[in-house]
């Protein structure tokens, strides 16, 4: 039986490659992605160096501020820049619409800022022709002109009848044409693969977790492009016609690619609508407000107390370095506060939306393609805390310095000016900013409904080509 | 013969409930964009709203504060409400660009950039972001507005019904039986597509009309009318150039199935392609700098820039700003060692700086979006997409235009604080009388002359597609 069906694959191939059009397809395919990823491999490259230098830079500032005030110095900070994997040439994901750049200051905690989207001319919101653009919306139609046909073809040139009265059941014959779609798929599709070989992995050397990172993400395709495969093939069964089977494909595609991911984000966001900035802004506002005179007055009792001495000029250490750690530990809990909400508010749109990407495999698909590429929404949010955590630790170092090494007298920061100066020996305590990606294991573990969902698509595709081949019958 | 063909037609379309389900799927994409519109500008303009209020609470506070303290004491101390320092840290004004009415149907960068600012002499913004918190996600995937439904479904949905408007009949053989009646195929084509047309133009117009605006009475004042029905225009212009397409792939005279696969060729080309290209070419022509080169950029300008000769330049410049050194009736924060003045004029001098590289950044910005709408010819979809962002202010253009107009608001009260700093000068009631509001008028608006344009532009593109694929008809 085996054979049969083997057999069968073979011939529907054997078709293809005698047939122009599809070296024609896959040769435009082919195009696509050497001209796609020769643009975004060089974008990548041009903004990575850029990164790389601009942080260098930022660094030899801050080392090289001269002898400046360690709150001079907390003022005038550091600049993170976040870095991308060179994934992200197959992938952009939500990387033109994010921060890439975190002022770390002190007293508040920044929000990432400078987004290329608003660099960028309006065309920009037709879409950047990336790998992952081409994989998720093109690829799709080539598997349903492939495939559209494939059992509507026989029916209607009265080939089925012939295949029947060979001993091949309709199951076998749908099975053997999956199969000859596959290895069709596969001669389209590993060229591509050993492209993102060439262009990503080869120039540089790409970390396990990335390398390995690549592989699922040509695996979550595969899936995406069986899900397609079987659907077409499925409806190729059910229509008597090729031009039916071609129409009721191509709206399966409009509705998955088009027109369901905007209405998953239309619903998630009427469903949990996001406050207005100025909102926040205000509520942030509200909540840290402190009068930094009483907090000075607080600490410097509460260390007196402490040391048990009779004034505040005998304390071994300066208040002044204190009252601003202690300024820090409440904005940071207020901001903590803020900015959770915020994501939180993010999680659940991502959730609703994710519901409605029942409808599609698609959103699943680009929630697991941007993450693995580590461009999504999951890796902003780790940028965030992952800059703040620095932050918290450099402001730490610097109220300390104060704290320990400045003489009390030399802080009366209302009326006196503020002698007390550090120099290179001090800044370079604060260690240089290194970012550091989430783990594959955090990213796996957050993409699992994503993945849940895509494996359920195609179970649900699975079972309807397994219904379907009822329908091949004269 | 029109009445016959329409009439057939009509028929057809009731036997195979198409009718409705079209109908319906028209309805509900038009009334779900419409809603979510609605929710965006809705929720925009009351947030704008809520800042006004906050001003003026704000400015009721400060003027009872002044009126309860008309009597100043001298020295004026730090916490005084007419003390200029404080006045300069804490006094918040704001900008605001409202959407039109009209931007329900088209939300276009309005979700990218500020519509509004919130901002006190020393403080640039007191929000935590310059433009509204969004899910990353939800940008990257664009609003579900009207001007996305009407530029990217209604093609298809023009397709799923015209895209065998003449391959059908041959399929089916019935173009014999349509010569034997004395129709010409070009004009039976022809009459078909202008069926189709008129009951797609119908169901939005009549939507539009009957559902969409009794619930959005704004839309319907004097000032909007003209908006609507020029949007309208270039939708159907739209509608019209979509079924002159699928009239030219038709006249291929190949099968249904060539003509499906070529109508979605021409939609990739038209909506991703050539857009693609356009906003590459614009972007390699009119290059922004990177946004990293820019906070170094900052940076080093925010080192190099000394509180002390900043001081000294501003005061030889104007020699009048030096009486803080001299007058002790108002106690500056800072004020042992001229820490503010000093503070003031260094963020004077940073600004000025910072604004020239800003400034260029948004001339590029307005080049490559100028060097686009100059392409926009290249495809209808940027034509239409362009003029319905314009026509709803909405655009990068008017976007760009307003982030300028709110830096020099900002400037100029900055400006007025700080000589108000440096000459201590305190602030009385009449002061705040004549603080003035920030009005916005959006830039060389999307005029009669230039609507008209866009509109014939698609309506000629249409007819020339139609004419030739008459003349091909004719030759068959």
């Amino acid at each position: 039986m085996k054979g049969k069906i083997q057999q069968l694959a073979i011939k529907e191939l054997r078709e293809s490659l005698h047939d122009t059009y599809f070296y024609a397809i896959a040769f435009i395919v082919f195009a696509l992605f050497v001209f796609s990823l020769s643009l975004n491999s060089i974008t990548f490259r041009n903004a990575a160096q850029i990164r790389k230098i601009a942080q260098e830079r930022v660094r030899r500032q801050w080392l090289n501020q001269g002898e400046v005030g360690p709150h001079g110095a907390a003022h005038y900070g550091i600049t993170a820049f976040r870095e991308f994997s060179p994934l992200s040439i197959i992938d952009r994901g939500t990387m033109d619409y994010t921060g890439r750049s975190i002022t770390l200051e002190t007293h508040k905690r920044n929000a990432a800022d400078h987004t290329l989207a608003r660099d960028h001319n309006s065309l920009l919101r037709f879409g950047y022709f990336t790998p992952a653009f081409i994989l998720q919306y093109f690829f799709p139609l080539v598997i349903i002109i492939l495939s559209y046909s494939s059992i509507t073809s026989e029916k209607e040139n009265n080939t089925l009848r012939m295949l029947l009265s060979n001993a091949l059941s309709g199951k076998q014959i749908l099975t053997g044409k999956l199969l000859g779609i596959f290895y069709k798929l596969l001669i389209i599709y590993l060229p591509v693969v050993a492209l993102f070989l060439g262009f990503v992995v080869w120039p540089q050397a790409l970390p396990t977790d990335h390398l390995l990172s690549l592989w699922l993400l040509c695996l979550a395709y595969l899936v995406y492009f069986m899900i397609f495969a079987l659907i077409t093939v499925s409806v190729s069964s059910y229509c008597n016609t090729s031009r039916k089977s071609l129409l009721v494909s191509l709206c399966i595609w409009i509705s998955v690619c088009i027109f369901i991911p905007r209405l998953a984000v239309f619903i998630a966001g009427s469903a949990v609508p996001t406050p207005s900035t100025y909102r926040y802004s205000r509520e942030l506002e509200a909540k840290y407000k402190y009068d930094f005179s009483e907090v000075y007055k607080n600490i410097e009792q509460a260390l007196v107390n402490a040391e048990g001495v009779a004034s505040a000029e005998d304390l071994s250490v300066n208040p002044f370095g204190y009252a601003l750690e202690e300024t820090e530990e409440r904005g940071q809990k207020v901001y903590e506060s803020v900015y959770g909400n915020i994501e939180s508010k993010f999680h659940q749109q991502d959730a609703t939306a994710r519901f409605t990407g029942l409808l599609s495999p698609l959103y699943s698909l680009r929630e697991i393609s941007m993450e693995l590429c580590w461009t999504g929404t999951q890796e902003q949010i780790h940028f965030g805390q992952q800059a703040e955590e620095y932050r918290r630790k450099m402001m730490y170092t610097l109220n300390m310095d104060i704290a320990h090494h400045s003489p009390y007298e030399e802080h009366d920061f209302v009326k006196k000016k503020i002698t007390y100066a550090q120099d290179k020996t001090l800044w370079e305590m604060v260690p240089d900013y290194k970012y550091i990606f989430l783990s594959l294991g955090t990213i796996l573990s957050n993409q699992k409904s994503s993945l849940f969902l895509l494996t359920g698509w195609l179970i649900a595709s699975l079972i309807l080509a397994r219904y379907s081949y009822k329908k091949i019958t004269i | 013969m029109i009445f016959h063909i329409f009439s057939y037609e009509w028929k057809k379309l009731r036997s195979e409930n198409l009718l409705w389900i079209s109908t319906f799927i028209i309805a509900f994409l038009i009334v779900a964009a419409f809603i979510n519109g609605k929710q965006w500008y809705d929720f925009e303009n009351k947030t704008m709203s809520g800042i006004a209020a906050d001003y003026n609470t704000q400015l009721d506070t400060t003027r009872n504060n002044l009126l309860t303290n008309s009597d100043p004491r001298l020295p004026m101390g730090i916490d005084a409400p007419q003390n200029p320092s404080r006045f300069y840290a804490s006094y918040t004004l704001g900008t605001a660009k409202p959407l039109k009415p009209i931007a329900v149907f088209s939300i276009g960068q309005s979700d990218l950039y500020p519509g509004y600012s919130v901002f006190s002499a020393r403080d640039k913004s007191k929000l935590i972001q310059d433009s509204e918190i969004q899910n990353p996600v939800h940008l990257m995937t664009g609003k579900f507005d009207l001007t996305f439904v009407i530029v990217y479904i209604f093609p298809l949905l023009i397709m799923a019904w015209s895209y065998d408007l003449f391959s059908g009949e041959e399929e089916r053989r019935t173009t014999v039986l349509i010569r034997s009646y004395g129709f010409s195929l070009g004009r039976y084509v022809l009459c078909k597509a202008l069926f189709q047309f008129l009951l797609i133009s119908n169901v939005f117009s009549s939507v539009l009309l009957i559902l969409i605006l009794p619930s959005h009475q704004q839309l319907l004042s004097a000032a909007s009318i003209m908006d609507v029905v020029f949007f309208w225009a270039l939708a159907i212009a739209y509608i019209l150039f979509w079924f002159s397409v699928s009239l030219v792939i038709n006249a291929l005279k190949q099968s249904s199935l060539f003509n499906g696969v070529a109508l979605i060729s021409v939609w990739v080309i038209l909506l991703l392609g050539i857009p693609y290209m356009v906003s590459f070419r614009a972007i390699h022509q009119f290059p922004i700098p990177s946004r990293e080169i820019q906070a170094l950029t900052k940076r080093t300008i925010a080192k190099q820039v000394d509180r002390d000769k900043a001081l000294e330049k501003i005061v030889s410049q104007n020699p009048e700003f030096g009486r803080f050194r001299t007058d002790t009736t108002v106690q500056l924060i800072f004020e042992a060692t001229h820490g503010y003045p000093k503070y003031v004029s260094y963020q004077n001098e940073l600004e000025a700086r910072y604004r020239l590289m800003e400034d260029s950044v948004l001339d590029q910005l307005l080049s490559q979006e100028r060097a686009c709408r100059l392409a926009r010819f290249a495809s209808p979809s940027l034509v239409t997409t362009q003029a319905m962002n314009l026509l709803a202010a909405t655009s990068t253009v008017n976007f760009v235009s307003y982030m300028k107009a709110r830096e020099d608001y900002y400037q100029q009260w900055r400006q007025q604080n700080m000589e108000r700093v440096l000459m201590k000068q305190p602030v009385y009631l009449d002061d705040l009388d004549r603080i003035a509001a920030f009005r916005w008028v959006n830039p060389a608006p999307y005029t009669l002359v230039l609507a008209i344009k866009d509109i014939a532009f698609l309506i000629i593109l249409a007819g020339i597609l139609s004419g030739a694929s008459l003349l091909q008809y004719r030759n068959m």
